[in-house]
């Protein structure tokens, strides 16, 4: 479900097709800064899941299966 | 005094031969090795045949190895032209078709970036033909007028121009930077721009005179404002150099809080114009941290004025001023455009006699004589004798402090076969009080926007690529023809489009 969200937004922010969720978003430069804060808000406010600065590294935020696991694994430790 | 700017570094590895001259986040090189290193590239350089004053690319990726490698360059009294690595192949190769270097420096990794594009030197495949050099100091040709480096910018006939500084040049802008700063041998410099860009001459060639350790920051680290911000303090960084929109995003993550980058002693900007709220909130957190403004086209070496915030703004619209001039150089301003004058002033855009006589001309003030540069920046005057930037004259726009002409990415478009008709605007971002690209397109048959920008980025660098295209069926037009650029930008702000 999260995966299927941050997918389509990415999508439409980028007006590009994503079919791999494993394709790394940095080396193909789909992300940039612009679009990073766009999806960090995104997440925050959209999906409701706070994101950790120490979470954002290039290993958890370089894919959106990548991107999904962080944002679960947030989830499950939720209060 | 030293003519060269070499010198700056060997004169620094003999008084500090132990320290550290560059750390690249997992490695660090003292100024002795580094300074020997680089000797032997330059041997193995003139062995190649490279002569004096002739021009050699580098395509390689931020490292120690890319230091060395413009070091190498400039001892071979040569004159480097950095490349950028991440430019798609049709730039890389508008580049140099026009520097015309007679080697270009690679590694394995980007050998295939450049492989055919003309004479390359594989550094990991010469390594023990430069490690078998000698390691002594070379005697050299060159004198302070002599060519240190081309750098390109993007220019409005869809060419990028090759803008062509002096060592003369760069030692005083650092000579007088180092002083007015105040830098010294304990400071730890960042070095955040890329080599292609002249922001990146202000942390080398300071570092390199009073013998500072220059840390090389890592390029994905400017996405992950945690990681950078984690960076600085583990590295002890003491001397910041951005431009604004890397440190904008640091405080959009939330990062700017009281207590956080405790090393950090001076922050100096370059590039764009800070946005005034965020540079207060940078401000009232650190209120002992210094704060400089610092301001100048490539074509006139890094800086031409500064100005050193005494306050957090209270205006948190207006822009802090660019400043009065900086040593060595005058500014001034004609029917409101800006020009410099002075030692800055570099010698024009390289095999481009046309747009150097544009540019760079004589000086239009009465008694005086030599050529200033008219930067195209509107500017006024304060009272209090500080230049305030107000906008451009033409159509130049800054996208992450890369210095963008939108004809430029108008001619991209209008290369490629489907494109009628197309015209960029620069918009603000919400988020980021940045500026971003959207491209109004008029085309011959229907295509995706994905496809469009796919076909954009094959051309242009991706900083280049508009955000958003637009596609109708027709622009409006000006009452002399031109398409109107203020009424598109009116109606895509107001949502019209």
């Amino acid at each position: 479900m999260l995966q299927g969200k941050i997918k389509k937004f990415l999508e439409s922010e980028t007006q590009t097709v994503i079919s791999d969720t494993g394709a790394d978003l940095i080396k193909s430069g789909v992300l940039d800064s612009f679009l990073m804060i766009k999806l960090i808000h995104f997440i925050e406010l959209e999906l409701g899941v706070r994101v950790d600065m120490d979470d954002l590294t290039p290993e958890n935020f370089n894919s959106i299966a990548n991107i999904n696991k962080v944002i679960q694994s947030h989830g499950n430790t939720a209060h | 005094m030293f003519e060269l700017i070499q010198c700056y570094f060997t004169e620094s590895s003999k008084r500090f031969p132990d320290k550290i001259a560059v750390n690249s986040g997992d490695n660090s090189v003292a100024f002795s090795e580094l300074d020997e290193f680089s000797n032997q590239l330059a041997r193995v350089l003139k062995d190649k045949g490279v002569k004096r004053g002739e021009r050699v690319a580098f395509c390689l990726h931020k490292s120690i190895k890319s230091i060395q490698t413009i070091l190498g360059i400039l001892k071979a009294d040569a004159v480097y032209v950095p490349l950028d690595a991440k430019a798609p192949p049709a730039r890389l190769k508008q580049v140099i078709a026009d520097a015309q270097p007679a080697q270009i420096v690679c590694d394995d990794d980007t050998l295939p970036l450049v492989d055919g594009l003309g004479k390359t030197f594989n550094l990991d495949a010469e390594e023990s033909r430069i490690a078998s050099q000698s390691q002594s100091e070379l005697k050299y040709k060159n004198t302070s007028r002599d060519l240190a480096y081309i750098l390109y910018t993007s220019g409005s006939t869809g060419q990028p121009k090759g803008v062509m500084i002096t060592h003369g040049n760069i030692i005083n802008a650092t000579d007088w930077a180092v002083e007015e700063l105040g830098i010294t041998s304990k400071d730890i410099m960042s070095q955040h721009p890329p080599l292609h860009f002249d922001l990146s001459t202000f942390d080398l060639y300071c570092a390199f005179k009073v013998g500072a350790a220059l840390c090389l920051v890592p390029e994905d680290l400017s996405l992950f404002p945690g990681k950078l911000v984690k960076f600085i303090e583990d590295k002890h960084i003491t001397i910041w150099n951005s431009v604004p929109s890397v440190m904008i995003y640091m405080s959009v993550a939330g990062l700017i809080k009281i207590g956080r980058l405790p090393s950090v002693k001076k922050i100096f900007f370059n590039g764009e114009g800070f946005p005034t709220k965020f540079l207060a909130e940078w401000m009232k957190m650190f209120p002992d941290k210094e704060f400089v403004n610092m301001y100048g086209p490539t074509e006139t070496t890094v800086q031409c004025s500064f100005y050193r915030i005494p306050e957090p703004p209270k205006d948190l619209v207006k822009l802090v001023p660019i400043g009065r001039a900086a040593g060595g150089v005058e500014i001034f301003d004609v029917d409101g455009e800006l020009h410099i004058a002075g030692k800055g002033v570099g010698l024009g855009y390289w095999n481009n006699p046309e747009k150097t006589a544009e540019a760079f001309i004589l000086d239009p003030r009465l008694w005086k004589t030599g050529r200033v540069y008219k930067t195209g920046d509107l500017v006024r005057l304060r009272k209090d004798g500080n230049y305030e930037f107000i906008g451009r004259k033409d159509n130049q726009v800054k996208v992450y402090g890369n210095r963008i002409e939108l004809d430029d990415v108008d001619a991209a478009l209008y290369s490629l076969s489907y494109v009628n008709e197309a015209a960029t605007i620069a918009v603000s971002d919400n988020d980021t009080a940045g500026n971003l690209l959207v491209t109004f397109v008029n085309l011959k048959l229907s295509k995706l926007e994905t496809d469009v920008k796919n076909d954009l980025g094959k051309i242009l660098p991706s900083y280049m690529v508009p955000r958003r295209i637009v596609a109708g069926n027709f622009l409006p037009r000006t009452n002399t023809g031109k398409i109107d650029r203020v009424k598109l930008k009116e109606e895509y702000v107001t949502g019209k489009n």
